[in-house]
């Protein structure tokens, strides 16, 4: 039993619990390794699994994480030395560029739902990724197609559109 | 094309579309945001340090944009890094430079990011190879929006300065320069400037040859705004100009008479503030433009001469089906609008600005054969779409009118302006054209809601040379109210194109 991987169990708002190899998402995610180190005094002596509690973060945003962090903290299923692509500049072909573009080619809501959870769990390489992703979206738009996309309400009166335009107008 | 890449539909797709888009759609608002309540803003309602993160993944300019999102996200793009992001040098005595540099130089490697960098020369003492280390600095930070300057009294000391940009600016998407020669924009083998998107170039004079290595040097080049600049040598300046420019501005520009564009067919918005002697300029016959700007001279002693009124209007693109906004002054209105001299009125029947929404008159003499033209111009240019008209009379006060109105012998337009709901006539003077103008447009639009009126004298004067017929509906709309006077303008209701470009 000793050389059997731990594994902990992570309990989403909304109650559904997901199983995660300790090692895997401690190295993922500083929160949770925080709430792991908490433990372990405790759990020492039992042989009982521990199960953490993630307030914020819904069963369909935690499950898309894990496996995000599966796919990318794992040494064993990733091809390599698992940090080996991180120095690949944008554009170049590392293992996992495909599965992170796919990976964020959702929604708006399920994106923003990423953005909170990555932060909360505090996997930075995630949070990057989503924010970029987000950036994408109000990239090479116009205002009113941002707005659209985001149901974003223009709550300017005419005179402060106007001002924002003058002031930096070359940009519009 | 990071701008416009989807910028197409309905608003002609130019860098300023959006802000049309608003004019005309200002009405809308109150319904379109009760439908989008109903949907959450989730990434407006995302923590301010989670959007500032987002924000430092977009290039300036997108980041600049949202700002005009809503209030919100007004000022945030501003403190979008930790350090600051936005650098101004300002060279006023002898020491300056070298102090400056020496401060410089001692920032740690990699360079901090830079948005912006403005250098101010005023001094006569800085050594080229001096000037040429800013430059390299800026461009080391990466800098996206680049500004120089002369303000030195001394011009030989802004003469010896060589303006040229640093191998490789990939990030560089702005470039403005104001009193600064120009004369060999590359340096050797150059690259092109990839994201530089736009050069406002006012009063620096170049070669035609530099200018069209310049112009070779940005394939991406959207926005070029000449203002006062001077070219030397021999060549034509613009038959070279980047593939896919959407804006050119040219103003004040009298030294360059050869304005001959070759096909630009991508263009949408063209301004030309100059002298009519200079004409011809000409439009690419085949483009589409949403915009037009067109202001000559009025103090200019040559007369727009009918070789001038037929070079204007045959150099008027062909399609002007999908203009939106025009802006044209009374000396250009004489070209655009007199009739061949053999009366052949109906190769003109082509000029139908159905899209036009919004009309600016710059009208600065008011005279009874401009109001004629006015009128012909109406006939001409059917604009049954048209929304907002701003018409500008000369700024004088109490000025006699040339000319008795009844020599204005061109009727009245039997055109529709149905959709006219907005007109702002700004310095009324109660002239009798002025009042005939008026009280012809209470009568055509029937949808009109607002006739702003800024003028000295709120109230009418007693003018002898006024027929009665022309007064009258203007102090009947006085009285229910249809007509505001106001004696200050109004910062609210402004034309889209500003009155004069600026220098």
């Amino acid at each position: 039993m000793a050389s059997e991987k731990k594994v902990v169990f992570l309990r989403s708002s909304d109650g559904e619990a997901f199983e995660v190899s300790e090692e895997v998402i401690s190295a993922a995610s500083v929160t949770i390794k925080g709430m792991i180190d908490e433990e372990s005094p405790s759990r020492a002596d039992t042989a009982a699994t521990t199960t953490l509690a993630i307030p914020n973060v819904t069963a369909a945003t935690l499950s898309r994480v894990l496996h995000y962090v599966n796919k990318h903290f794992d040494a064993a299923a990733v091809v390599g030395r698992p940090d080996d692509y991180i120095f690949c500049a944008p554009g170049d072909e590392h293992p996992l560029a495909r599965f992170d573009d796919d990976f964020v080619d959702v929604d708006n809501d399920t994106l923003i739902d990423l953005v909170h959870a990555a932060e909360y769990l505090h996997i930075k390489k995630l949070f990057d990724l989503t924010c970029k992703a987000v950036a994408d979206k109000l990239k090479g738009r116009t205002i009113d197609q941002i707005r659209e996309t985001f149901g974003i309400v223009n709550d300017y009166t005419v005179e402060e559109e106007v001002e924002v335009y003058r002031e930096n107008s070359w940009a519009f | 094309m990071a701008i416009d890449s989807g910028g197409g539909g309905g608003c002609s797709g130019s860098g300023s579309g959006a802000k049309k888009q608003r004019l005309v759609e200002l009405d809308d608002r109150c319904e379109a945001v009760e439908s989008d309540a109903i949907r959450a803003d989730r990434i407006s309602a995302l923590p301010e340090e989670l959007r500032l993160h987002v924000l430092t993944d977009l290039p300036l300019k997108d980041a600049i944009r949202t700002g005009a999102l809503a209030r919100g996200w007004r000022d945030l793009w501003k403190r979008r890094w930790a350090h600051r992001a936005s650098l101004k040098v300002h060279l006023c005595s002898r020491d300056d430079p070298r102090r400056e540099l020496d401060a410089l130089a001692r920032e740690p490697r990699p360079r901090r990011r830079l948005e912006r960098f403005s250098l101010i020369v005023d001094t006569s003492y800085l050594k080229s190879s001096e000037f040429q280390r800013f430059l390299d600095y800026a461009t080391e930070c990466g800098v996206e929006d680049l500004h120089v300057e002369t303000q030195s009294r001394s011009t030989t000391a802004a003469a010896k300065l060589k303006f040229h940009l640093p191998l490789s600016s990939p990030a560089l998407a702005r470039l403005s320069l104001r009193d600064i020669p120009v004369s060999m924009f590359y340096k050797g083998a150059q690259q092109p400037f990839q994201a530089l998107e736009v050069i406002r170039l006012v009063s620096v004079s170049f070669r035609s040859e530099a200018f069209t290595k310049m112009m070779a040097l940005c394939p991406n080049l959207l926005t070029l705004d000449l203002r006062l600049c001077r070219c030397n040598g021999y060549g034509w300046v613009f038959n070279r100009l980047p593939p896919n420019l959407r804006s050119l501005t040219i103003a004040r520009c009298d030294r360059i008479t050869s304005l001959d564009f070759v096909r630009v067919p991508t263009l949408r918005s063209f301004r030309y503030y100059g002298c009519p002697s200079n004409l011809p300029f000409s439009i690419p016959r085949d483009a589409v433009l949403s915009d037009l700007y067109i202001q000559l001279y009025s103090y200019d002693p040559v007369p727009m001469k009918e070789w001038n009124i037929d070079k204007l209007r045959k150099s008027l693109p062909e399609d002007l089906s999908s203009l939106g906004v025009l802006t044209i002054c009374y000396k250009a209105l004489t070209g655009a609008s007199v009739l061949p001299a053999d009366g052949a009125s109906a190769q003109l029947t082509n000029f139908n600005l159905h899209s036009l929404k919004e009309l600016h008159l710059r009208m600065l003499e008011m005279k009874a054969v401009n109001l004629s033209n006015l009128y012909l111009f109406l006939k001409t240019f059917q604009c049954p779409n048209l929304e907002r008209l701003f018409v500008q009379f000369p700024n004088y006060r109490y000025a006699p009118m040339e000319g008795s109105i009844d020599q204005v012998w061109e009727e009245p337009p039997e055109v529709g302006l149905d959709n006219l709901v907005m007109v702002k006539v700004m310095n009324f003077n109660w002239n009798p054209a002025e009042v005939q103008l008026v009280s012809f447009l209470l009568r055509k639009a029937k949808s009109l809601h607002k006739l702003l009126i800024v003028s000295h004298n709120v109230t009418p004067v007693d003018l002898p040379d006024t027929p009665e017929a022309d007064l009258s509906p203007l102090k009947e709309a006085l009285v229910n109210g249809k007509i505001m006077f106001t004696k200050s303008d109004n910062a609210a209701t402004q034309p889209y194109h500003d009155a004069f470009i600026k220098v």
